[in-house]
């Protein structure tokens, strides 16, 4: 049975796109097909993180938008451009375009909301995945909305901050009336110098939702600068085994 | 002359009234049943009555009529395939921006043209 993961913040700059890519690498690692997907429409990115060249981005997620192919011709099978293998797992990157012109036309000309439903169940089915993971847009719009609504399970992501806080309580709020069936919270970019028991403890107090994971603010991160998969590249890093851990919670 | 900034907006408010379909902000602020059951449809993506029903707990006949009341209001679709009804909701598409996205070229074409 496949299951729908959406990985969404409140606010940008969380670490999302970058989340998503390594629980896709490790859940990828177990041997599963995953999808990733970027709804991210109005600020792409997470192509980025898998070594997606533009220049070769030939179809994109606009394209089915506009009814120019199907959606899993707009599939790009990424799993050997990684920098450690995959094993028998695969992983199918879903990229929104990059070009400024195709950006705008989508805010310009909208497009059928009911269309990405229909997609994402068709990629499952065409490209007989076990998991879709679609990434966000950050905040709360009619995409990110759906994506949440019709998601087996949700993942937000989360700083230390109150502005994050705030807005971390409408979206648990809006998932909730939704019926999202599972939700887990990611505390990322989290110091050293905080204890990350007591942080777990004060946000599952204060949304009364689990926390699947709380990742250090780690150098060795932004020193790689997303150009590729950490939990590939360091696989015996404290921050990869907190990552295996939250990939671990959602395979269960 | 054209018909202005304000002249847009309303249009932009105007066309938000006349969408088919729902919006998933509509589904968030439905009464507390209906938007379960409205979730659970978009979650399935295509639904019978029977389905609903066992879904809702109420009776066939009962839900037949909420979503004859749906499609009367373009919210719900419906389709026979071999002798059985099936029903989908209609999510309304993401508008077009009717406000120029260059809003500050848009501005000063006003200007100019006054």
């Amino acid at each position: 049975m496949s299951r729908i993961v959406s990985i969404h913040s409140f606010r940008g700059g969380t670490g999302k796109s970058n989340l998503t890519a390594n629980l896709a690498a490790t859940i990828a690692r177990h041997g599963h097909r995953v999808g990733v997907i970027d709804t991210d429409i109005q600020s792409p990115g997470i192509h980025v993180l898998f070594g997606l060249d533009e220049e070769k981005m030939d179809r994109s997620l606009n394209d089915y938008l506009w009814g120019k192919c199907a959606i899993e011709e707009t599939a790009y099978d990424v799993s050997e451009t990684l920098p450690a293998s995959l094993g028998e797992g695969r992983i199918f990157l879903i990229p929104s375009s990059i070009k400024a012109g195709e950006i705008t036309r989508v805010l310009r000309e909208g497009y059928d909301v009911g269309m990405l439903n229909d997609g994402f169940r068709d990629l499952i089915d065409h490209l007989t995945l076990d998991y879709l993971l679609i990434d966000t847009h950050p905040g709360l719009n009619e995409e990110t909305l759906l994506s949440i609504a019709i998601s087996d399970a949700l993942i937000i992501i989360l700083r230390p901050d109150q502005q994050d806080f705030q807005g971390t309580a409408v979206t648990v709020d809006v998932a909730r009336r939704l019926d999202v069936p599972r939700m887990m919270l990611v505390i990322n970019k989290v110091l050293s110098s905080f204890d990350p028991a007591a942080v777990r403890q004060e946000v599952e107090k204060s949304y009364n939702a689990a926390v699947a994971g709380v990742l250090p603010l780690t150098e060795d991160l932004i020193r790689l600068g997303s150009r590729e998969v950490f939990c590939l590249r360091y696989p015996d890093h404290p921050w990869t085994r907190q990552v295996q851990e939250i990939a671990a919670q959602i395979m269960a | 002359m054209g018909i202005g900034l304000f002249g847009r907006v309303e249009q932009e408010l105007d066309a938000r009234k006349k969408t088919p379909g729902l919006s998933m902000g509509q589904i968030l602020s439905l009464p507390d049943a209906l938007r379960r059951l409205v979730n659970w449809m978009v979650r399935q993506r295509v639904v019978e009555a029977e389905a609903a029903a066992a879904f809702t707990g109420q009776e066939v006949t009962a839900v037949r009529a909420l979503l004859a009341e749906m499609i009367e209001q373009g919210y719900v679709t419906e389709f026979e395939m071999r002798g059985q009804m099936y029903y989908r909701v209609r999510l309304a598409a993401k508008r077009k921006a009717s406000i120029p996205l260059n809003i500050w070229q848009s501005l000063d074409d006003k200007v100019e043209e006054e």
